[in-house]
Formats: C-alpha cells, sequence, structure tokens
C-alpha cells in the first residue's frame, strides 16, 4: 500500500525526515517573525525609535499581502474574479471586534469570547437548517409542476411580508399564527439566550487558562473566530454566485461586499454607521507578567501563515484541480473534477483569511468605520494581485509590498539616491549572475524607472509643483502604464522562489514497461 | 395619490439621466465586452466643464508648457510606431487623430475661452453653447481614452483592460481633485441659465411637474431619438451592430473595427456629458467625486435590462430610477436603503436571469 506521496516524489524525498525539513522553514520563519514583531513593539524599542509613521506603513503592509494573497487564491488559482474582498475583511473585523470589546475586556476573557463564537454558530446552524429545509421543499415542489416553485416562492414571501407587517400591530402578545415573527423572534431569544448562559461557562473556563496565556488565547479566538464568520459569510455568498462566470460573477461580487457594507451599518450592535470604536489594541494587553506578543509579531506570523497554507493548497493536488477547473470547466468536469466544490473551496478559504486580516486590522486600529470599506478598497487588492501577475503568490506579496510603499512615498518623495540604486544593484546583481538573460530587461526598466522618479523629484523642485498633490494622480498613471506595458504582471504568472520540480521518470517505478522514445 | 405620482415624475427624471449613463456601459460591453469603469467619470467631466463654460472661467490658452509636454508625447508616440516596424506612412496615419484632436482642442479652447465669458446669463443659446461645449469635450475624452488605455490591451485578458479602466477612472477623479484643475471642493453650478427654470411647468392640485423635470425629459428622450435613428437606420450603425453581433465575423465583413469602436466610446461619452449637464442642473452642486454613485447605479441599471442591449438599458435604468424614488418615498428610514436598493436588485437580477430583463440567453458551447 504505497502512498500517493511515494509515487509521485522521488525515493529520496520520501520519510518523515524529508517531510520535517521540507515544512520546517515555516514553523521557523513564523518564531522568527513572532520574535522581531515583538522586539518592535517592545517599549524599550518604541521608546529608542520613533517610527510611527513607518510602523504604520508596515503594518498596512501586512494586511495587503494578507489580503492579496488570499484574493490570489480565488482571482488567480481558480480564476473566479471577485470584486468584493473587502466585505470579508468586513465580516471578520467587526465580528472579531465584537465579542472582543463586549466580553473580553483588555483580552482577559478567552472562554467568553469562545462562547460567544460558539453561540452564533450554533444560532447561523438552526437558521440554516431551516432555511435549507424550506429550500428543498420548494425544490422538491418541482415534481408537481415546473411552475410550483416560482408560485410557492411568491406565496412565502407575501407571507413573510403580511407577517411582519400585521404582527407590528399586536404590541403585548403575538397570536401564535404569526409564524414568521415567532421564528425570527426564537432565533434572536436562542442567541440571546446561547450567550448570556454560555458566557457564564466561558468566564468559568478562563479559569482553568493560566493567567499568563491569557491575552494570546483571547487573541487567537478573536482572530479565528472573525475569520471563521468571514469563511461562512463566503460560503454563503459564494454557493449561489459562483454559478456565475466572468464578468457576471465580479458585479455579483461587487455588488455583495456593498450589502454586507449596508447591512453592517444597518445593525446597531456593530455600531451602526458610526461603526466600532474604542476596541481593546493588543499593544495595551501588555502586564508585567503575561507572555506578550506584539501586534507586529501577531500581524506577520498570520502574514506567513497564510502565505504558508495557500501556497501548500496552491501548489497541492487539489490546487491542481482548482487550477484546472480555472483553465476550462468542462474539461476538468469531465475528468470527474468537482467543479462546484473546488470553486466555493477556493472562495471560502480566501474569505477565511481575509477575515484574518480584517480581525487583526480592527485590533490594532482600535476603530472601524464601515465607510472606509468601500467598493474602492475591494479594486485596490484586485489591482495589486493583477499586477503581481494571476496566479502567482509572491508577485501578489510583492504588488502588495510595493502599492502600500509607493503611494505613502509619494506622500514625502525623496531622492532615490543612493540607496535605491544600491538596493536594485545588489537584487539585480544576484540576479543577474543567476540568469543575466532572463533578468537583463527588468534590470533595465527599474533601472529606468529609478531614473524616471529622480528626474520628478528634481523637476518638481525646479518648477515648485508639491508632488503630494499629484500622489493619486501618479499612482493611477503608473498603474495604467504598468498595465499597457506589461499586461501579465510583475512576475506574470511565475514565482519568484523555487518550486517543487516535476518528479524525474525513472522515480516513479511503472508496472508497464518504458515507452520507445520520439526520434 | 398625488404624492405617488409626484414620486414617480421624480423617479421618471432621475432614471432617465441614469439611462443616458447606462447606454454608454452597455453599447461598450455590447462591443468589447469591457466594463468601462471610467464611464462614471466621463460623466463628472461633462457636469465639470458645463459649469466653467457656464460660469465663463475657462482660459483662451494653455500655459505654453503644457503644449510643449503634448508636441513631445506626440513626437515621442510618432517615433515609437516607427520603431515598431511600421512605415513613416502607417505612423502618420496613426498619429494623425491625435494631431487633430490637439489642434481642434488648441482652436476649440480659444474660441471658447474668448467667447463664453461674453454670453448672457440666462438664455436658451448659452444652455446650447453649454451642451455643445460639454459634449464635444467628453467625446474627445471618450475617444482619447479608448485609443490610449483599452485599444493596446485588446487582445490580452480581459481583466487587464478593467485594471486599467479603473486607472483612468483614478486618473479622472484625482486628476480632477488637484487645485489646479477643478478644486475638490464642491462648487456651486448656475442652474439659473436654463430660463425660468425655478417655476413649475405644470400645477395639478398638489402635483407639480417642475421644468426641470420636464427638461431632462425632453432632452432624454430626444437623444434616445437620435441614438435609435443612429443604431438603426445608418450605415455606421449597422455596422455597429454587426460588431456587437460577432465581432471578428465583422471584420472579416469588411467593417473597419477601431473605427466603430472609437465611434462607440464617442457616442457613448457625447451621451454621459449631456447626462452630466442634465444632473448638475437638477441637482446644481458638482465636484470632482460625483461620478461615482450614479455611474455605479447606471451600470446596475445596465446589467439590470440586459447588458448589450440598448432598449434594455434605458428599461433598467428608467425601472432604477422608480423603484429607488419609491424606497425613499414609502419605507421607513427609506433614505439609508437608497443605495443597497440598486445592488440588491442587481444580486437578485443576477441569480433568478443572469441575462437581464431583455438580454438574451447565451447557450455555452464546448
Amino acid at each position: 500500500m504505497s502512498s500517493k506521496r511515494s509515487e509521485i516524489l522521488p525515493p529520496r524525498w520520501n520519510g518523515w525526515l524529508s517531510t520535517l525539513l521540507c515544512n520546517l522553514p515555516i514553523p521557523l520563519l513564523i518564531l522568527l517573525m513572532m520574535w522581531i514583531g515583538t522586539y518592535a513593539d517592545s517599549r524599550e524599542f518604541l521608546r529608542q525609535h520613533d517610527l510611527g509613521w513607518h510602523r504604520n506603513v508596515v503594518a498596512d503592509a501586512g494586511y495587503a499581502i494578507i489580503l492579496a494573497v488570499s484574493l490570489q487564491l480565488i482571482n488567480g488559482f481558480s480564476g473566479q474574479f471577485s470584486l468584493g474582498h473587502i466585505g470579508f475583511m468586513m465580516v471578520g473585523g467587526f465580528l472579531a471586534a465584537y465579542p472582543v470589546k463586549a466580553y473580553s475586556a483588555k483580552y482577559t476573557d478567552p472562554g467568553a469570547m469562545l462562547m460567544f463564537f460558539i453561540a452564533l454558530f450554533i444560532t447561523t446552524a438552526v437558521l440554516g437548517v431551516v432555511l435549507y429545509l424550506v429550500f428543498i421543499t420548494i425544490r422538491w415542489s418541482r415534481r408537481f409542476h415546473a411552475s410550483v416553485p416560482s408560485i410557492l416562492i411568491a406565496g412565502l414571501f407575501i407571507w413573510l411580508m403580511v407577517d411582519f407587517a400585521l404582527a407590528q400591530h399586536h404590541k403585548d402578545a403575538v397570536p401564535w399564527y404569526f409564524l414568521w415573527t415567532h421564528g425570527v423572534n426564537g432565533i434572536g431569544n436562542l442567541f440571546t439566550y446561547l450567550t448570556e448562559h454560555g458566557t457564564v461557562f466561558g468566564t468559568k473556563l478562563t479559569g482553568y487558562i493560566p493567567s499568563s496565556l491569557r491575552s494570546a488565547t483571547s487573541i487567537l479566538v478573536a482572530i479565528v473566530g472573525g475569520a471563521t464568520c468571514a469563511g461562512g459569510v463566503g460560503f454563503i455568498v459564494g454557493l449561489p454566485a459562483l454559478r456565475l462566470r466572468g464578468d457576471y460573477l465580479a458585479i455579483a461580487t461587487l455588488g455583495m461586499g456593498e450589502i454586507i457594507n449596508r447591512v453592517i451599518i444597518l445593525t446597531p450592535a456593530l455600531g451602526g454607521a458610526l461603526g466600532l470604536t474604542g476596541i481593546p489594541r493588543i499593544r495595551d494587553t501588555t502586564a508585567a507578567k503575561e507572555a506578550y506578543l506584539g501586534e507586529f509579531a501577531w500581524l506577520y506570523a498570520m502574514v506567513i501563515i497564510t502565505v504558508a497554507v495557500i501556497w501548500r493548497l496552491a501548489y497541492s493536488a487539489k490546487g491542481r484541480a482548482i487550477m484546472a477547473v480555472r483553465e476550462d470547466e468542462i474539461a476538468a468536469k469531465a475528468v470527474g473534477i468537482d467543479a462546484t466544490h473546488h470553486k466555493v473551496v477556493a472562495f471560502v478559504i480566501g474569505a477565511f483569511f481575509a477575515g484574518v486580516a480584517g480581525a487583526l486590522y480592527a485590533m490594532q486600529k482600535t476603530s472601524l468605520d464601515p465607510k472606509s470599506f468601500t467598493m474602492t478598497r475591494s479594486i485596490e487588492i484586485v489591482v495589486m494581485v493583477t499586477l503581481g501577475g494571476l496566479g502567482s503568490i509572491s508577485g501578489a506579496v510583492l504588488a502588495a509590498v510595493l502599492l502600500t510603499i509607493l503611494p505613502e512615498q509619494l506622500r514625502e518623495p525623496r531622492s532615490a539616491w543612493p540607496w535605491g540604486f544600491i538596493v536594485v544593484g545588489i537584487i539585480f546583481a544576484l540576479l543577474l549572475s543567476l540568469n543575466w538573460r532572463r533578468h537583463l530587461s527588468s534590470f533595465l526598466v527599474c533601472v529606468g524607472l529609478l531614473i524616471l522618479w529622480q528626474a520628478m523629484i528634481f523637476a518638481a523642485e525646479q518648477y515648485g509643483v508639491k508632488l503630494p498633490d499629484l500622489r493619486m494622480v501618479i499612482y493611477s498613471l503608473m498603474l495604467v502604464l504598468m498595465m499597457l506595458l506589461r499586461p501579465q504582471g510583475l512576475l506574470g504568472g511565475r514565482e519568484l522562489w523555487f518550486k517543487r520540480r516535476a518528479p524525474r521518470r525513472e522515480a516513479a517505478p511503472t508496472e508497464e514497461p518504458p515507452q520507445p522514445a520520439m526520434v | 395619490m398625488p404624492e405617488f405620482i409626484q414620486q414617480m415624475i421624480n423617479g421618471l427624471s432621475i432614471g432617465s439621466i441614469y439611462a443616458l449613463i447606462a447606454v454608454g456601459y452597455t453599447m461598450v460591453y455590447g462591443v468589447l465586452q469591457l466594463i468601462n469603469f471610467a464611464h462614471g467619470d466621463v460623466f463628472m467631466v461633462g457636469a465639470m466643464v458645463s459649469l466653467y463654460v457656464a460660469t465663463g472661467r475657462v482660459p483662451p490658452t494653455m500655459p505654453w508648457w503644457m503644449h510643449g509636454i503634448i508636441l513631445v508625447i506626440l513626437l515621442l508616440g510618432w517615433t515609437a510606431i516607427l520603431v515598431s516596424r511600421k512605415s513613416a506612412r502607417a505612423a502618420l496615419a496613426e498619429i494623425l487623430p491625435f494631431v487633430g484632436i490637439y489642434v481642434v482642442l488648441a482652436i476649440g479652447l480659444w474660441l471658447v475661452g474668448t467667447t463664453s465669458h461674453k454670453l448672457p446669463k440666462t438664455a436658451w443659446i448659452t444652455s446650447i453653447y453649454v451642451l455643445i461645449v460639454a459634449v464635444s469635450t467628453c467625446g474627445a475624452l471618450g475617444f482619447l481614452i479608448e485609443r490610449l488605455a483599452y485599444r493596446p490591451l485588446r487582445d490580452k485578458p480581459r481583466i487587464n483592460s478593467l485594471i486599467t479602466a479603473i486607472g483612468i477612472s483614478l486618473l479622472l477623479e484625482f486628476g480632477g481633485q488637484h487645485r489646479s484643475v477643478f478644486t475638490p471642493t464642491p462648487q456651486a453650478f448656475p442652474a439659473e441659465m436654463v430660463p425660468n427654470l425655478a417655476q413649475p411647468l405644470i400645477q395639478a392640485g398638489n402635483i407639480v411637474v417642475s421644468r426641470v423635470d420636464a427638461l431632462i425629459l425632453v432632452v432624454t428622450v430626444g437623444l434616445m431619438i437620435g441614438l435609435t435613428w443612429i443604431v438603426m437606420k445608418t450605415r455606421t450603425g449597422l455596422a455597429l451592430r454587426a460588431v456587437s453581433f460577432r465581432f471578428d465575423t465583422a471584420a472579416l465583413m469588411g467593417i473597419n473595427i477601431n473605427r466603430i469602436i472609437s465611434f462607440t466610446f464617442v457616442l457613448g461619452s457625447v451621451l454621459a456629458a449631456a447626462a452630466g449637464l442634465l444632473y448638475a442642473i437638477k441637482y446644481p452642486s458638482v465636484q470632482p467625486l460625483m461620478g461615482q454613485q450614479p455611474g455605479v447605479k447606471a451600470f446596475v441599471a445596465a446589467v439590470f435590462g440586459g447588458i448589450g442591449n440598448i432598449g434594455g438599458a434605458v428599461l433598467g435604468a428608467v425601472t432604477l430610477g422608480l423603484v429607488e424614488t419609491l424606497v425613499t418615498g414609502y419605507l421607513p428610514n427609506g433614505s439609508q436603503y437608497k443605495d443597497a436598493i440598486a445592488f440588491v436588485i442587481l444580486i437578485v437580477i443576477l441569480l433568478v436571469k443572469p441575462s437581464g430583463l431583455l438580454g438574451k440567453n447565451v447557450i455555452e458551447k464546448v
């Protein structure tokens, strides 16, 4: 009984040691990032260096990387063009921030938060089962006549409206036959009951957690819970929307993003139009005795987890199935790939990591304004993915960093001489020594861009033009020029670093005799 | 009931403005299968140009360095085309439309700059003058956008054109916000240039048909008749329909695809400019970000009616305008839902009938 792995990989890579060695860089990188991040957030470091502005840029780059890489899975690998990614970030952010604010002030009570999320999931599951039963019934009714389902839907809708409208007139006791009103109230009561009793139990649960680990657990619960909510919303949105193709899907996801925004604005518990403010900050959890991890530690650990998970997914058997659906859905179905399943999996995982970014964002910025999560932000993420090259994770990372730093640099344009030239020189000295034919053109383009940058700064100084005013103009011009000059994106679907090679032929023992070579 | 009729009139007038924009979206989509995100900003440019012409603030000449930059760009473009292994003659033919636009714009700028401040404040001649200037500026803008940002990417994946569309949209929005262009602050639009605008046209009991709404309806209907005539009765219109029916077959039939696509963009931008002027007369406060909301809504309307179908776009836009006004008027807290209703309609129509109200169902072949 040979495992799949042994069929794919040459024997020398098979075995627990090599598996460990292959995967070791990921936890090591996470530990390294946690260490650097914790130091960067420590009091001593903050006292010595006043780097507020730079810190924000670095943090924004982190969120941008998570968002771009998770959207790369949806847009690049599964080929589903989504324009509503910011909606999932918003869900993650708001649903992580709410329990933190309500149950775990200063990140002291992870148990209560956990129970809040469990209550939310149970309620959603009950609601989902009821709606699913209604849906099944409607679909089943098609057996009688093709027109019955639509008549049922219309009837149900009218019944709903009449039920809600008339129930308002019964102030004291709504009669039993208002089934929908009772149903909605029941769901609400169930949620209230579960949270009230659950959080009390959760606080007891917190007692079993060593006090030094409480804040870390709390943050972890908030991130995972918020992200799971985002993934769930991704599932609910994705299942019907992924029936659409191409532009229509783009438009539908755009609309979904806006609707999520509106729903959050119209929910009083999530702060309404003003949004949530006064969310405790990760940095504020620092107590002398507690094991402390800084904001940057959390953020960049999550960045690495996101990249690692999506990398491993995209270049696995499942990832190949996802890419097969992208290339040709009908052909993929013909070889037995469940197209809907793979599309939804990619969509939900993408939404999940957008939720991770949202939760971290909420816990660093301390306030969430629904008006700032607009369509423009989703488009920015799509731009990052496209600029990096569709189907290239390292490209998405690169473009995310570039497009975060560039507009900020344009606020206070500084001369690229000599440091910009030195950095580009070192990078390309390395790349050109590896393969000068391949990298020469990009080297020339980079040098040209640096010279252009210098010329721009020089001209602005000479003629007294304020470049910060023209910041977004230059940004949009660069966007258009990039697309015109390099339409396949920065990396054009390749990865910057190594990819596992295809196995050599002699490595996989086959039963058939080897084919005669073609001459 | 009077209130209901009043709401319907309001909805009809806002719906017809959406219709003018939506037609541009739908025609471009029909021909190129491209969502022209910059269209809402062409609408904005129409309104802003109208403002500057109507208040007589147009400078008669560009600064000398701007001429210099344009000439250098033209020369560079010509050299670039020459280098890409074409004959000097072909390169000249490629660059000539741009030279033409530059010359026409320079002369037009001088004409407008020297005459616009001499026009009477309130007269039909002023309004028509403003309309003509706005329409021709936006026509040139639409031509340039297509030529520079979309044509080079026509045989590349469609997402690239989408990104350049977004880039152009950002360029117009943020460029317009610069203080030497339109400034970011909202400015009052001189709606009084249309005579007797404040007086109602018809007043029957509680129902008032204002002159603004009547003007919007008349202009929209007139432009729609003109558009229908162009699309249905002229040879160019025939070619346009052929191109939107099947792109490559039309090329094989001897239709100059590039010309038709440019024409589509010019037509759409002209209608958007007219919509911008009408919108500015109805809501007399203009600013460089004013194109976002109407642009998105008109786009939803185009999808709602069946994207690629001109009649569908008008139907969808009018329906959207009506639904929006009715929701605002009759639901409790309706104004909160006003912007969301467009998207709810969008999702419902996409899930129930993705091809839109009047769109054809496309059968997928292997």
